[in-house]
């Protein structure tokens, strides 16, 4: 590989901050859309100036930003199911191994105060939750071992949704022939 | 001393998801999605807002940013136990959105591997692209960047896979590894798509398979070199 670095570009943010003459991160998100990557890839310095021109984006780059995100390798993986809010202080639920698909689901109770607080409104029988055990590398260097456990957040179904749902239930039962 | 290619951690990943379509920027503020209960009140509060304008939004949460413009929508993160939430951040937003006319979408993988030598870096990069026909019309060429673009094997669905490979610019002795899973709507003019359900039904379908692929193609390119 080359060494000469300094005028490539890149799909990822984490490549940003080393690419000569790179103002900002935004500043390669604007004009025509690229087909489906996070791409960086097509100089768009044009369109960026002609807004600026007009007066859309003119502060943008008087903010320096740090667009470095902490780095998190999972080296655990659960999804998980509530089976049951025990009390107030336990849930009962069913963990499926995600790192190693081939492991049983296994049974685990997990005190509601390891959860976050903004999720507590979110336990009910059936909610899903994801379980990451892994390494979290802060963007100061520091690595820290992290479990992390979130409850999905969807939109509520509709009632429109839930008719489509039933009326696609009967279609495939009729097909299956079920009585 | 680690081998770091025989450990197989990236030392570095993200993954991201893009749609292209027409969208209202202005739309995606932090409050709007607390309010519809796709991110949590407190990260929302906390956000950190870039822009927030007609033309283009740009703000971050630990764990994720997102930035809108009228013809694009994309979340990235590079907390793998936030891939799930990424995922379910952009189907929700969309499943609310049901109007909104979505043309193609990506589904991006990222990862960045260490080597454990220039040389074996080196080698890495001329076993990808040989410099026999490159050294008779080049001095000391080397590789910058290759894309290889294959099919998805997925009569059903219009798309594309695309891998690209890449000296990495963060790691050291680094290769840069990125997994462009590409889907189309049926037709892609976006004046002729009225919304997008199409594009949300192949997320909640293919993203995971999507997502394992990516780490499939990238492993086994790492172990055959």
């Amino acid at each position: 590989m080359s060494t000469n670095l300094a005028e490539k570009n890149d799909d990822y943010r984490h490549n940003i901050d080393s690419v000569k003459g790179f103002e900002g991160p935004m500043f390669k998100y604007l004009g025509n859309p690229q087909l489906g990557s996070s791409s960086f890839q097509e100089d768009r310095n044009d369109e960026t100036k002609l807004l600026i021109k007009e007066g859309y984006i003119d502060f943008i780059f008087e903010k320096e930003k740090d667009f470095k995100l902490d780095n998190f390798v999972s080296l655990q993986k659960w999804e998980g199911y509530v089976l049951k809010v025990l009390d107030d202080n336990y849930i009962l639920v069913r963990l499926v191994n995600l790192t190693d698909p081939g492991q049983p689901d296994e049974e685990a109770e997990i005190p509601i105060q390891e959860l976050s607080f903004e999720d507590h409104e979110l336990i009910e029988p059936g909610a899903v939750f994801y379980w990451n055990i892994g390494y979290l590398d802060r963007t100061s260097g520091q690595r820290e071992r992290n479990s992390v456990i979130r409850f999905r957040r969807l939109p509520r179904w509709e009632a429109e949704d839930i008719e489509k749902a039933k009326v696609e239930a009967k279609r495939i039962r009729k097909k299956l022939q079920w009585k | 001393m680690k081998d770091r290619t025989k450990d197989k951690t990236p030392e570095l990943q993200s993954s991201s998801i893009v749609f292209i379509g027409s969208f209202n920027p202005k739309i995606f503020q932090p409050a709007w999605f607390v309010k519809e209960g796709l991110i949590q009140k407190q990260e929302g509060d906390e956000a950190d807002i870039e822009i927030i304008h007609n033309e283009f939004v740009s703000f971050g949460l630990h764990w994720l940013k997102l930035s809108v413009t009228r013809d694009r929508f994309q979340v990235n993160t590079s907390q793998e136990s936030f891939y799930e939430f990424l995922k379910d951040l952009a189907l929700g937003t969309f499943t609310l959105l049901k109007h909104t006319p979505i043309s193609q979408m990506g589904i991006n993988l990222h990862m960045h591997f260490g080597m454990n030598s220039e040389k074996e870096w080196d080698n890495f990069g001329h076993k990808l692209t040989p410099k026999e026909i490159w050294s008779k019309v080049l001095t000391r060429p080397g590789m910058l960047k290759l894309t290889i673009q294959g099919d998805t094997n997925r009569d059903d669905l219009n798309g594309y896979r695309q891998v690209t490979v890449e000296p990495s610019t963060k790691v050291p002795n680094g290769v840069y590894f990125t997994v462009n899973e590409h889907y189309e709507v049926k037709d892609k003019k976006i004046e002729n798509v009225s919304g997008c359900e199409e594009i949300v039904g192949i997320l909640e379908t293919k993203w995971l398979e999507s997502i394992k692929t990516s780490k499939v193609i990238i492993y086994q390119l790492l172990e055959n070199i």
